[in-house]
């Protein structure tokens, strides 16, 4: 594996931010603070991302769970582990599940129920998450480079379109001076979270492995994040911007192709998005379930041909839990989970990069001593 | 000799045997008439022996030939015997002579596999001939050719070939774990051993079935171990990528642009003929909206006359190009244009007039046919074929959101596949990591 697996991360991470209200935080407190906010947090992701990347370089061919295994007591080992998989990333695959196939069924068949198009996407998210780690990682790849062509379109559409105003985009730029406010800097960051999956993928590095062109994820979440926080500004302006629940959804909807079969541009962008969700809950749950795996019998493989049958039984418990959570939530209330989650996840990142900085310096220590 | 084979054949009529004399010293000679080349018999064995008076001579004679040898283990004389040996008794030794009566002598031409600028041999259904078409082109001393037999009844002779340096340790291990754990009673043809090999309930081949010598010597070259047997002219070739299954031989003899534009255009007909018949049904029955309002217009208007759900006008439809698929294969060769020129001219235009189905679905239906057949191996398509009625039916119940799903969910499933241990769909195989290992 080379270092593109893990940009691939970044990459749909710095996508799937609009499933997770990201842009919705961010223009809320557009005149309150979140031009410096979002500067900040390009500063705290880019040195998260870079020094967590550093510090897996130091380890390769192990992933976090036998770091931990290698340095800390059993039991802090199952606590961390169970805690990242159960409150990090199994929230982050029901949150993105429900709001996406929400939105997608407002836009395709409203009056289906939203349960029956849950068991769709949960079906497909079972059945993906389940398989082993490189097969998951082949499907990052491949799923990329399909939905790369559609995506260029579908940013070049939105960044040159005449209906574009520059200037609400530059007036709004104007309020950088204002204090950033907490939530734009924890929903900022988010945009850098791809490196967060090397908790398990970094099993695939070889030794000696070093990553190549890593300014790509500064350069990537940066471009992302303006794009979230201006286009929609700029195609709505500075006020209305506000009013719009499925606020990308309807940016999209602003565009037209003059070409092609297709006439709303809408539609391409709930076709990327399909994938990018999926993408998304697929390497959530399969990280959840790779974490308990690890708790249960420190399973710590990347090929298994056929996969474990206990795979399935998490991926199915994680689809159940998503169900239970569309039974009692509604747009507003995953708002305010999403909200909660992306506060918690801030930190935990920072936990994170503490506990690997710690791993480090005992690694070195224990070279310097032997 | 000859009685006791005769009790162990229970006296079988088409089994010729005789005691010779010539004179000077008695042969008991035994064989197949239908299984052996009695010219061979004739000019190697019976013509020396009857002017042959001196008995030293003829014995140096016999141990002079490779042909001839010792069979000194009488439990093995009837195996012999049915494999096409003749059988003959000098003295108390009993000499056999491998004179197999061979049914074909030259290669054939390609059927399934035409290519229009590469060769134009194809594998027979003799071992022999096949093992010496592909050294031929592999002209290698570290070419491995293993004999296995296989089939209880059949005992059909079964060799794997590979090139000793470059080929994937790994998967030639499992292969022989896997060959000798095999469980077939008659070997018929290379689908039997593609089943047994890689599972009865995979949807897609994780093996290559090819006609053509000049594919199996370019994949050898590239590693990859082929499998030929007595008695089917195609071979198999593993480990397989999906990417192999798309590439048709022309590839690599035509102009390298021209190539790749038509290997694109490949990759564009399956997805056509896996996904319009359910992207019809999805835009007709859930989203109208989808496309832009002239064309919904201009398809919701040849739909006027139609009085069910799309759905019903795409199996209609797809059962009758199946089974046009299926008579065109069956059929005489003769009356094989007859039928597709009912099938497809008379029926197509008059069920279209009729108002079954409509004019669009018509075109759909000709798409989706025409694009399957561009898939340039045979199993492949196959599958696809099998693959588009699960995104049939699973956009009667989501439409477009189905379908794009459960093209997610093929991904996966090409991904999830191994050939052999090795990954079916990834873009990148690195030679030293598939052949370390793996993994890690």
């Amino acid at each position: 594996m080379g270092s593109r697996h893990t940009y691939y991360h970044v990459l749909y991470v710095g996508m799937i931010n609009i499933m997770m209200f990201v842009p919705y935080f961010l223009i809320k407190e557009r005149f309150h603070g979140a031009v410096l906010g979002m500067l900040i947090a390009l500063a705290i992701g880019t040195i998260l991302s870079l020094v967590s990347m550093a510090c897996y370089e130091r380890f390769p061919g192990l992933g976090f769970p036998e770091l931990c295994d290698l340095y800390l007591p059993r039991w802090l080992t199952v606590t961390i582990n169970l805690y990242g998989a159960l409150l990090t990333w199994l929230p982050a695959g029901a949150i993105v599940i429900y709001s996406y196939s929400e939105t997608v069924r407002m836009f395709f068949y409203p009056e289906m129920n939203p349960f029956v198009n849950l068991l769709l996407m949960a079906g497909a998210a079972v059945w993906a998450s389940s398989r082993s780690t490189r097969t998951v990682q082949f499907v990052h790849e491949m799923m990329i480079i399909i939905v790369s062509p559609l995506l260029i379109m579908f940013l070049m559409k939105a960044i040159f379109n005449p209906g574009m105003d520059w200037n609400a985009i530059r007036y709004v730029s104007g309020y950088v001076s204002k204090p950033p406010s907490f939530i734009t800097i924890a929903a900022g960051s988010f945009l850098f979270s791809g490196f967060m999956s090397l908790i398990v993928f970094n099993r695939f590095h070889q030794q000696g492995f070093r990553f190549r062109f890593r300014w790509i994820v500064p350069v990537f979440a940066t471009f992302f994040l303006a794009v979230t926080f201006f286009v929609p500004i700029g195609f709505h302006g500075t006020e209305a911007v506000e009013d719009y629940v499925y606020l990308w959804s309807m940016t999209a909807d602003s565009m037209i192709m003059e070409y092609g079969f297709i006439n709303r541009v809408l539609f391409v962008f709930l076709l990327i998005f399909t994938g990018v969700s999926l993408l998304f809950i697929m390497n959530t749950w399969h990280v959840a379930i790779l974490l308990i795996r690890h708790s249960i019998n420190r399973f710590a493989l990347v090929e298994e041909a056929p996969v474990s049958k206990i795979n399935l039984w998490i991926a199915l418990a994680a689809a159940g839990l998503s169900f239970v959570y569309m039974r009692f939530i509604n747009v507003d209330r995953n708002q305010m989970i999403s909200e909660v989650w992306l506060i918690t996840r801030f930190f935990n990142e920072i936990v994170f990069l503490l506990i690997m900085l710690y791993f480090v310096w005992k690694k070195r220590k224990e070279g310097s001593t032997s | 000799m000859i009685a006791r084979i005769r009790k162990e054949l229970n006296n079988p009529s088409d089994f010729f045997y005789d005691i010779l004399n010539n004179g000077y010293y008695e042969m008991e000679i035994c064989f197949f008439p239908s299984l052996c080349d009695q010219n061979l018999i004739q000019d190697i064995l019976l013509s020396p022996y009857s002017y042959n008076f001196d008995r030293d001579q003829f014995f140096r004679m016999i141990h002079s030939n490779p042909n001839f040898a010792e069979a000194d283990q009488p439990e093995i004389w009837t195996e012999l015997l049915l494999k096409g040996s003749v059988l003959f008794q000098l003295e108390d030794r009993v000499y056999r002579f491998d004179v197999q009566r061979k049914l074909q002598d030259k290669p054939d031409t390609t059927q399934i596999e035409s290519a229009l600028q590469g060769p134009q041999t194809a594998l027979t259904e003799d071992l022999d001939l096949n093992i010496s078409l592909i050294r031929m082109r592999y002209n290698e001393p570290t070419l491995c050719v293993e004999q296995h037999i296989i089939g209880v009844t059949s005992k059909t002779r079964v060799t794997v070939l590979y090139d000793k340096n470059e080929v994937n340790q790994h998967v030639l291990l499992q292969l022989q774990q896997q060959i000798s754990q095999l469980n077939i009673k008659m070997l018929r043809a290379a689908g039997q051993l593609v089943k047994q090999l890689s599972g009865k309930y995979k949807l897609f081949p994780v093996m290559i079935q090819t006609e053509r010598p000049d594919r199996i010597a370019a994949m050898i070259q590239r590693g990859k171990i082929a499998i030929l047997q007595d008695g089917n002219r195609l071979g198999l070739i593993l480990p397989a990528r999906l990417f192999d299954f798309l590439h048709a031989m022309d590839d690599d003899y035509e102009s390298f642009w021209m190539s790749k534009l038509l290997l694109i255009l490949r990759y564009l007909a399956m997805i056509l003929t896996l996904m319009l018949p359910s992207l019809y049904i999805s835009i007709v029955s859930y989203n109208p909206e989808l496309l832009r309002v002239q064309l919904t217009l201009s398809i919701a208007g040849s739909r006027v006359v139609v009085p069910y759900p799309s759905f019903i006008e795409v199996i209609i439809m797809l059962f009758m190009i199946e089974a046009l698929n299926e008579a065109s294969i069956r059929l005489p060769r003769s009356i094989g244009s007859t039928a597709t020129t009912v099938g497809g001219l008379i029926l197509g235009q008059s069920i279209q007039q009729a108002g079954l189905v409509s004019s669009i679905m018509i075109i759909v239906t000709s798409v989706v046919a025409i694009s399957n057949y561009v898939i340039p191996n045979n199993s492949f398509s196959y599958s696809i074929r099998f693959v588009k009625y699960l995104f049939v039916t699973i956009s009667i119940f989501y439409g477009l959101l189905g379908v794009v799903v459960l093209f997610f969910a093929l991904i996966v499933y090409w991904c999830n596949l191994r050939s052999f241990g090795e990954p079916y769909l990834n873009l990148y195989n690195p030679k030293s990591k598939s052949r370390h290992g793996g993994g890690k």
